[in-house]
């Protein structure tokens, strides 16, 4: 069990270690000079070197990862452009987005699981294919489109909720509540459709395997056959998928910060881009990686916890 | 008579008939092939089917409703809604069929390599698919669009790459158990050469699940690109692209939310025929999911 955890975590940190290069090698793949950018209009060459002096950009490459590197490890992602530091940023952004996508993932689960489950039962009937065909439209479905016509109908026409904006749990419970509903049914959507068509086929198979067969045989109810045995195991396959939807959901909170103008972590990403924010663009990337990293690593150990069969072989994976 | 007519058949063209067949028996994949190459035939005539140019203007008749003369209204600044819906399609056909081909040109050898040669280059390659997985879609998108400056280009160059590392997975393994299959062996056995194995033997054999998974890349890429565009990291405004229509439309919401309604459509519709012809296509060529 240690072993398997710690071969995983290695792993993890091999893949943060390459995805860290990678986010500092993109930046220095921008044309032009940082040095000269930083100067704005000054052109003089003795203040440019100066300021090259400052960010060590005069210092080989290699220690100027170091150097990065060690200071994002400490928590110090530097400074924006208007030298406020980028992991204060982050961090103060950081709980609005985890808030979305911690109610999106629970409406996506709750939809899509009871969905999916729903369809494997009554495989091939009336319930199977609106399940499936309500998927199949989700699936197509963009999400800002979503949130676009959300909004006309519950904000514009029907006064019933706020078209944006953003209010803290603490000061305003039912005001965070009014504001999160729609982000959060927009972004849940589309993950209750990713879901829905992973549950109905793990159900589907662990309904067609031998040991739902003999717990039919010896006379369990339905509900105990579907809930205890089939169910348990299509678990496991689902708990990988939401992992797996992490990035999907970041992308996904991108969209839906911007259209409903919460000032979290997805609409900090666009707004250092549009601001051309070199160090804030670099931060939020990297935080993303590692978040993606964490998460999927949860995902393994929780697996690992739920399949006996993984720890045990060593997990092939 | 029919029996002789088979009987002369080749075993190829007998599968051809057969897939034809099984597919011809899926309503909803026919469906959505028909309105895939109704997208496609847009795309590709689109100066002969909208009635207006996508950026004539019209100051007499702005935000204007659906007419015999506009068939869908038209915008803030009265130009055709239909013909700029039109004209939209070629970015989102070009996005969705330029990046998942970039991406299977890339995905497929690597994956192939992975896959056949095993050794030291499959966990180099899976540890450097794991990296890009770490680097959601439009979070690559962003940054690309930081670096080289938003464009149509860019944001297809965004959505292939970004599309690459699942395929890379996929290609390896296919490539993972064709391998182990017996003529591959007996190729093999045969001093066939590797280029031979790979390019006769085991690419031809993993191609009805590539285009199955081109068939659904496709859908992503083109909801991709109105995504990007309308976070204004794709298209630029004025060229008409399903995105730059819906993000003009953000403004209008009260006054004319028809405009945020159609364009929208326009996504939702093409992502839906292609996402139900792959599911056609996967249920026709995968014999596991035969009923």
């Amino acid at each position: 069990m240690g072993g398997f955890i710690l071969r995983k975590a290695g792993a993890a940190l091999i893949v943060l270690f390459l995805a860290s290069v990678l986010v500092f090698s993109g930046i220095r793949a921008i044309p032009g000079d940082a040095a000269l950018a930083l100067g704005g209009e000054e052109r003089d060459p003795a203040v440019t070197a100066q300021i090259r002096h400052k960010y060590g950009l005069d210092r080989p490459v290699p220690i100027q990862y170091l150097h990065w590197v060690g200071l994002a490890v400490r928590g110090d992602l530097g400074r924006d452009s208007r030298e406020l530091s980028v992991s204060h940023t982050i961090v103060t952004r950081i709980p609005l987005t985890l808030e979305l996508a911690g109610l999106s993932l629970l409406i996506g689960t709750l939809i899509g699981a009871v969905a999916g489950v729903l369809a494997a039962i009554r495989h091939g009937r009336l319930a199977d294919y609106l399940s499936n065909g309500i998927a199949l439209i989700g699936l197509s479905v963009p999400h800002f489109w979503l949130g676009l016509l959300m909004i006309i109908e519950f904000s514009v026409n029907l006064h019933w909720l706020p078209s944006g904006g953003y209010v803290s749990f603490r000061a305003d419970p039912i005001g965070n509540l009014r504001h999160m509903a729609m982000p959060a049914l927009v972004l849940g959507t589309g993950l209750s459709a990713v879901v829905m068509r992973q549950m109905r086929s793990a159900m589907l198979e662990s309904l067609g395997a031998d040991y739902v067969r003999t717990a039919r045989a010896k006379g369990l109810s339905e509900w105990s056959v579907v809930c205890k045995h089939a169910l348990r195991n299509s678990l496991i396959t689902v708990t990988t998928i939401i992992g797996l939807q992490f990035g999907a959901l970041i992308s996904g909170a991108v969209i839906t910060e911007t259209i409903f103008g919460i000032a979290g972590f997805g609409r900090l990403t666009i707004d250092a881009v549009s601001q051309r924010d070199y160090a804030l663009i670099q931060g939020v990337v990297l935080v993303t990686a590692a978040g993606y990293v964490l998460v999927n690593l949860a995902v393994d150990v929780l697996y690992s916890f739920l399949n006996p069969r993984i720890r045990i072989s060593g997990g092939a994976a | 008579m029919s029996y002789v007519e088979a009987a002369a058949l080749s075993p190829a063209s007998r599968r051809r008939r057969l897939l034809r067949r099984r597919f011809l028996r899926r309503p909803m994949a026919v469906a959505g092939l028909a309105v895939v190459l109704a997208f496609v035939a847009t795309a590709i005539f689109a100066p002969l089917i909208a009635p207006y140019s996508p950026s004539a203007t019209d100051f007499y008749a702005v935000l204007g409703h659906p007419s015999g003369k506009h068939l869908l209204g038209t915008d803030e600044l009265g130009r055709d809604i239909f013909s700029r819906i039109v004209y939209g399609s070629r970015a989102s056909m070009l996005a969705g069929f330029l990046a998942t081909v970039l991406a299977m040109t890339i995905a497929v050898p690597i994956g192939l390599a992975a896959g056949y040669y095993r050794g030291w280059i499959d966990p180099v390659i899976s540890r450097i698919t794991d990296v890009l997985l770490a680097f959601p879609f439009l979070i690559l998108a962003v940054g690309l669009a930081a670096i080289l400056g938003p464009s149509l280009l860019n944001a297809t160059l965004a959505l292939g790459i970004g599309a690459v590392p699942g395929l890379i997975r996929i290609a390896r393994g296919e490539a993972l158990s064709l391998r182990e299959e017996d003529y591959v062996r007996a190729a093999i056995a045969n001093g066939g050469s590797d280029l031979t194995i790979l390019g006769r033997h085991i690419l031809p054999n993993m191609l009805s699940t590539l285009l199955v998974q081109a068939t659904v890349t496709i859908p992503v890429a083109i909801v991709g690109e109105a995504v990007l565009s309308f976070l204004g990291l794709g298209v630029q405004p004025p060229t008409p692209s399903w995105g730059v229509m819906l993000e003009g439309a953000q403004s209008y919401l009260t006054q004319a939310p028809r405009l945020a309604v159609y364009p929208g459509l326009a996504i939702v519709l093409a992502a839906l025929a292609f996402n139900l012809l792959g599911d056609g296509l996967r249920d026709i060529l995968d014999p596991k999911t035969q009923r």
